[in-house]
């Protein structure tokens, strides 16, 4: 089945140092192959749409899964796996990413603040129109008092724009998703993660998995 | 940075699990959430790809490699180590 992984620069595996055979003019890169009763402990890892914002790295590839594949803890596991394309990822649109993150949690905290009485609060949020003046705005609302919720979803804010202001995206993602956490819950963390995958697909044109083949 | 999820691993339990990383020691589940600190955490990565490289560079190691003189000295330094 197809499905996506991140590598780091070369097409090397982030975590085990494992180069990837990459695609040539002939074809897909080699297959790689793992006894398949190592299989989940051991395995080829990539992972679905949704999960893609977990495990954001230097390069995107569109992978190919054989044998049967699991799907557990935010990953596809097989014990085949082979690259077939590079996609346009890149760190312009990591970037852009990051942006649209914190400008999303940005959206929903104003929101908030509107909820519980606190419009200008939320107005002075909605009227920021990059990220050093949201930063400097949302640090300004969340205040030094972290007892105060409402205050501290600004926090979140302030957070994810000074991160994303310095280009480190994971970090932004990550900060976003416990922000959804931390306003309405688990499901809205697993919601955020799935909204960021599928900005990276919709901008990337990313191909649809076939989610049949998980066994 | 704000508070995080109960199930995040910090940069210190990190360090503390490498070990059990690098022997396929971890669970499943462990090994996720070890790799997803690993994806954000760009000191935690670097960490790891330097144990790494020590493993390997250690097992590249014989005895004829090391000169008498720094055999000495680093035996010096151990046993005054036990010493104090």
């Amino acid at each position: 089945m197809i499905a996506f992984k991140f590598l780091a620069l070369g097409a090397v595996g982030p975590f085990t140092g494992f180069a990837w055979p990459t695609p040539t003019r002939s074809g897909p890169g080699a297959w790689v192959e793992v006894p398949p009763e190592s299989v989940p402990n051991r395995g080829i890892h990539a992972c679905l749409t949704d999960d893609l914002s977990f495990w954001l790295d230097d390069e995107l590839w569109i992978a190919e899964l054989a044998g049967p594949v699991q799907r557990s803890s935010d990953q596809l596991i097989s014990s085949r796996g082979r690259l077939l394309q590079r996609t346009a990822w890149a760190r312009d649109v990591a970037i852009e990413l990051g942006k649209a993150c914190t400008f999303k949690a940005r959206d929903a905290a104003a929101r908030v603040l509107q909820g519980n009485g606190r419009a200008t609060d939320a107005d002075r949020l909605l009227s920021c129109s990059n990220l050093v003046e949201l930063k400097g705005v949302a640090r300004e609302i969340s205040g030094p008092c972290k007892t105060d919720s409402l205050a501290n979803l600004a926090g979140y804010v302030a957070d994810a724009a000074t991160f994303a202001n310095v280009g480190e995206v994971a970090t932004v993602t990550y900060i976003v998703a416990e922000f959804a956490r931390a306003s309405a819950g688990a499901t809205a963390a697993a919601s955020e993660r799935a909204w960021q995958g599928r900005w990276i697909a919709e901008r990337l044109k990313l191909p649809q998995p076939d989610a049949r083949a998980i066994v | 940075m704000s508070t995080g999820s109960t199930q995040d691993l910090a940069c210190k339990e990190v360090v503390e699990l490498v070990t059990d990383y690098l022997e396929q020691a971890l669970s499943h589940d462990e090994r996720t959430r070890f790799e997803q600190h690993l994806a954000l955490c760009g000191g935690c990565k670097e960490y790891l790809r330097e144990i790494r490289s020590a493993i390997d560079l250690s097992r590249k190691l014989s005895r004829g490699t090391l000169a008498g003189n720094v055999r000495d000295d680093l035996l010096n330094l151990f046993r005054k180590w036990k010493a104090g």
